[in-house]
């Protein structure tokens, strides 16, 4: 049995009198991939925020290896190990591809007004994390776009680079926001390996996406949320058989 | 002769003022109409400073300094938790305040009085009398001021500020403390404002609330904004031409009263133009139109 890196406790949140997140518990082990589907609305997002802490819960605690998140703002809940992508594609477009993921690399004495000013760390700091930089660029396949600005990328490329950016703050948890979605098929097939391969080198990754064959190839456990509840969580192979989520999740 | 020299210190001023300004609202985007304020409280700690306890010009400046950083933690409480326009009329109510201070607490500042008889700057010793010593010092600092800001914006630090102008929930997502910056920034960016109000009023021997008011932050503003807000040679050349133009109108042999009003309209027009043909100012990058 794997050791439970991610939970939450009785989530719930409600907006404006709507309810967007309505009492969920979840626990997503290490080294797994997790799916969270359901129809517009259902509250995947909101969840994603619960978690990074951009929204406080009005209810219910996540933890993070054990460790109460509550509270907690967002920078330092990515700097605790859960890094995040965005459905609408957070990127600085006017800098380019390295600069992003310069920005990404955490925990830089550079970023420290006194050091930015007089420290001589700051260039070899730089030099390690422009190395990695390029690995990283490597690992996705856009090292050949290192100098363009972010902008010029085309959309699936920039799902790329905010998957290249989150891995740069060396997040052990990733959240991924419909990584595939409104990408070219070989592009999302790129995406998915690329997910695929993260786990085996030891991330935890739980996405949302609306496409179930993409849930299908890469997906380990799947939740299935619906008006703000889980509706059904379980193994991908449990979760995908009962006909009723597939016809609540398509329509 | 003198009126050249004149016009030179005058724009190594407004240089101080334009970089630290651009630090603030160029680099880290948070436009603040408050600038005055601190060149107010540089300048008023200074006068108030070397006439009551006869200090030297650096005593002045460390002092100004520290009372800017801490008009600076207040002023940057708002950006924390309001954006964009509500923002800057947060700022605009600071500079009310501290221009109300400035005018009205007659006991310490004499109001619209104003004080006379500030000494001249004196250094190790050297006194700093004549407009030829004033031009050098001035050059100093604006240079050390922009020199600062240079490496402080090309820095990592630097990197993350036009993250939170472009993103601050990215930013934030990436680990970075956001609220942090932001009140860093403004204490770094008020305590290099203070530098120019500390010269500035060596420089002058006399100061009155009517240099510091809302008008003076929008100057600021304009020659950022018409220079290239997010870019540092932008704003200088902003404040070459700011000073400039409306000094070479009265050789135009405009009776003055006439000048004074054309000086206004021609900022305004100025603004104007730029907002709608070259948003990003003549050399720039980030443009406030979102």
């Amino acid at each position: 049995m794997a050791e439970t890196i991610l939970s939450g406790k009785q989530l719930r949140k409600v907006f404006d009198g709507v309810i967007a997140v309505d009492n969920v518990s979840f626990a997503v082990e290490e080294q797994t991939i997790t799916a969270i589907i359901g129809p517009n609305g259902a509250g995947k997002t909101t969840l994603f925020n619960l978690v990074t802490g951009f929204i406080p819960p009005e209810q219910g605690e996540v933890y993070l290896q054990g460790r109460n998140l509550n509270g907690t703002p967002p920078h330092e809940v990515a700097r605790l190990g859960i890094s995040r992508t965005f459905q609408d594609l957070r990127l600085l477009r006017q800098i380019s591809v390295r600069d992003n993921l310069l920005l990404s690399c955490p925990n830089q004495i550079g970023e420290v007004f006194w050091h930015a000013l007089f420290s001589r760390r700051v260039g070899s700091e730089e030099a390690n994390n422009h190395e990695e930089a390029l690995e990283l660029l490597d690992f996705v396949g856009l090292r050949d776009l290192t100098n363009e600005p972010a902008g010029n990328l085309s959309y699936g490329q920039q799902k790329l680079l905010s998957l290249a950016c989150c891995l740069a703050t060396k997040g052990k948890v990733l959240l991924l926001d419909e990584p595939v979605a409104g990408v070219h098929p070989d592009m999302a097939a790129r995406i998915l390996d690329l997910m695929v391969k993260l786990r085996d080198q030891g991330k935890t990754i739980v996405f949302i996406e609306h496409d179930i064959e993409a849930v299908k190839k890469v997906a380990g456990r799947v939740v299935v949320m619906d008006d703000g509840k889980v509706i059904a969580s379980g193994s991908k192979e449990e979760v995908l058989a009962k006909a009723e989520i597939i016809e609540a999740y398509l329509t | 002769m003198d009126y050249l020299l004149h016009i030179l210190i005058l724009i190594n001023i407004y240089i101080i003022l334009v970089v630290s300004l651009d630090l603030i609202a160029g680099y880290t985007g948070l436009l603040s109409i408050a600038h005055a304020a601190f060149y107010g409280i540089g300048a008023y700690a200074t006068a108030l400073l070397s006439i009551h306890f006869q200090t030297n010009f650096l005593f002045n400046m460390v002092f100004g300094i520290v009372g800017a950083a801490v008009l600076g933690v207040i002023i940057a409480f708002p950006s924390l938790r309001i954006h964009d326009d509500y923002f800057v009329i947060a700022t605009f109510g600071f500079q009310m305040i501290v221009y109300s201070v400035l005018n009205n607490w007659v006991e310490l500042t004499r109001g619209p009085l104003g004080i006379p008889g500030i000494p001249v700057a004196s250094l190790f010793g050297f006194n700093i009398d004549n407009h030829w010593k004033f031009l050098i010092l001035s050059s100093i600092f604006s240079t050390l001021v922009y020199l600062f800001v240079r490496k402080l914006v090309n820095s990592p630090y630097g990197r993350v500020l036009k993250a939170i102008r472009e993103d601050e929930v990215f930013a934030e997502s990436l680990g970075k403390n956001v609220n942090s910056y932001k009140i860093q920034v403004f204490i770094i960016g008020g305590a290099l404002a203070s530098v120019a109000g500390n010269l500035y009023a060596h420089y002058v021997t006399f100061i009155d609330p009517t240099s510091f008011t809302i008008l003076e932050s929008i100057l600021v503003i304009s020659m950022v904004i018409i220079g290239g807000a997010g870019s540092l040679r932008g704003p200088v050349m902003g404040a070459v031409v700011l000073v400039v133009l409306p000094e070479a109108l009265r050789f135009v042999g405009l009776p003055s009263s006439v000048a004074a009003n054309l000086r206004q309209i021609f900022y305004g027009s100025l603004l104007v133009l730029m907002m709608l043909y070259r948003p990003q100012g003549l050399i720039g990058e980030f443009n406030f139109q979102k």
